[in-house]
């Protein structure tokens, strides 16, 4: 008979992966252990043992290509490889196997490098998107739409709210991430 | 050296220090995580992440060199750079361990 499974949606966002961590181990505790995921935020859990167990998240582009000897290093000190999402990696380890629950980085500056990769390989392209391609456009759709008096002015207001909407969205998650990650960081730095 | 080299890795954090340390003999990961458990009595554990991380970014800047792969484990020796890198960073501590005793280092 197929275990009970049950689903849960989350929009973690990239500064978010402590709330993701705290939330997998929770559910855990609750007897659902975390199973699959589907982008953009869909959880899949299935019944299990209540049980306090660990999940932790590394962004680590280099392991990923030597997936084998990352997931040997983890395995080594306790830690049993999930899967990968969009580039982050899942671990889980039994909190009474884990001392003084450090998790899988045993310094900040370690865990600030991951956060600095998340930066330089999500944040940074998302960046140069809203740059180089939602700006101009905006501008260019703003243009149209101020020059056009006539049937084309329609297809100019749709782009241009597309176009302001992605904006503001940009700008929202600029500033959610610009904001964690200082906050982060100053929490680290004490 | 590169200054760029001098700024990043000095001062070293005591993890960093450790693994560097360590790899002046050749040495996986996780031979590492126990050396320095046992150097420094249970206190220091050093953790996946952090090893993995530590590991790949010494390596590509040059501080330590792949030998070889056994068993999925990847085998690290210090290089001539991470040499100087170290004992750069053990004159700084040894005159702030001096300094802490209260021994003029010039005395």
């Amino acid at each position: 008979m197929a275990k009970k499974k049950k689903i849960e949606f989350h929009l973690f966002t990239i500064a978010d992966f402590e709330k993701e961590e705290i939330c997998l181990r929770e559910n855990h505790k609750k007897g659902w252990k975390f199973i699959k995921f589907y982008y953009p935020g869909i959880y899949v859990f299935e019944k299990c043992e209540p049980e306090d167990v660990i999940y932790k998240l590394d962004f680590n582009d280099e392991g990923r290509k030597n997936k084998q000897e990352y997931i040997q290093m983890f395995n080594d000190c306790g830690w049993e490889y999930l899967f990968d999402v969009n580039g982050w990696s899942y671990f889980k380890k039994s909190a009474s196997l884990e001392f003084e629950d450090e998790g899988i980085f045993s310094d900040m500056e370690s865990k600030l490098e991951m956060m600095q990769r998340v930066v330089k390989k999500r944040v940074l392209p998302l960046g140069i998107v809203f740059i180089l391609i939602l700006l101009p456009q905006l501008f260019i759709q703003y243009v149209e739409v101020i020059s056009n008096e006539k049937a084309d002015s329609t297809f100019h207001m749709l782009m241009l709210t597309f176009y302001l909407t992605m904006f503001l969205l940009y700008v929202i998650m600029f500033a959610n991430f610009g904001i964690k990650f200082y906050r982060f960081k100053s929490r680290q730095e004490k | 050296m590169e200054e760029r080299i001098k700024r990043v890795y000095i001062p070293m954090t005591e993890t960093g220090f450790y693994i560097l340390y360590c790899l002046q003999k050749e040495m996986h990961g996780y031979n590492i995580v126990q050396k320095v458990l046992s150097m420094t009595a249970n206190e220091i554990k050093i953790s996946p992440g952090t090893m993995y991380g530590s590991l790949s970014k010494m390596e590509k800047d040059g501080l330590i060199n792949f030998l070889r792969e056994e068993e999925k484990r990847k085998t690290y020796i210090i290089t001539d750079l991470g040499l100087e890198i170290l004992n750069l960073e053990i004159k700084r501590i040894e005159r702030l361990y001096k300094n802490s005793k209260g021994v003029n280092i010039d005395g």
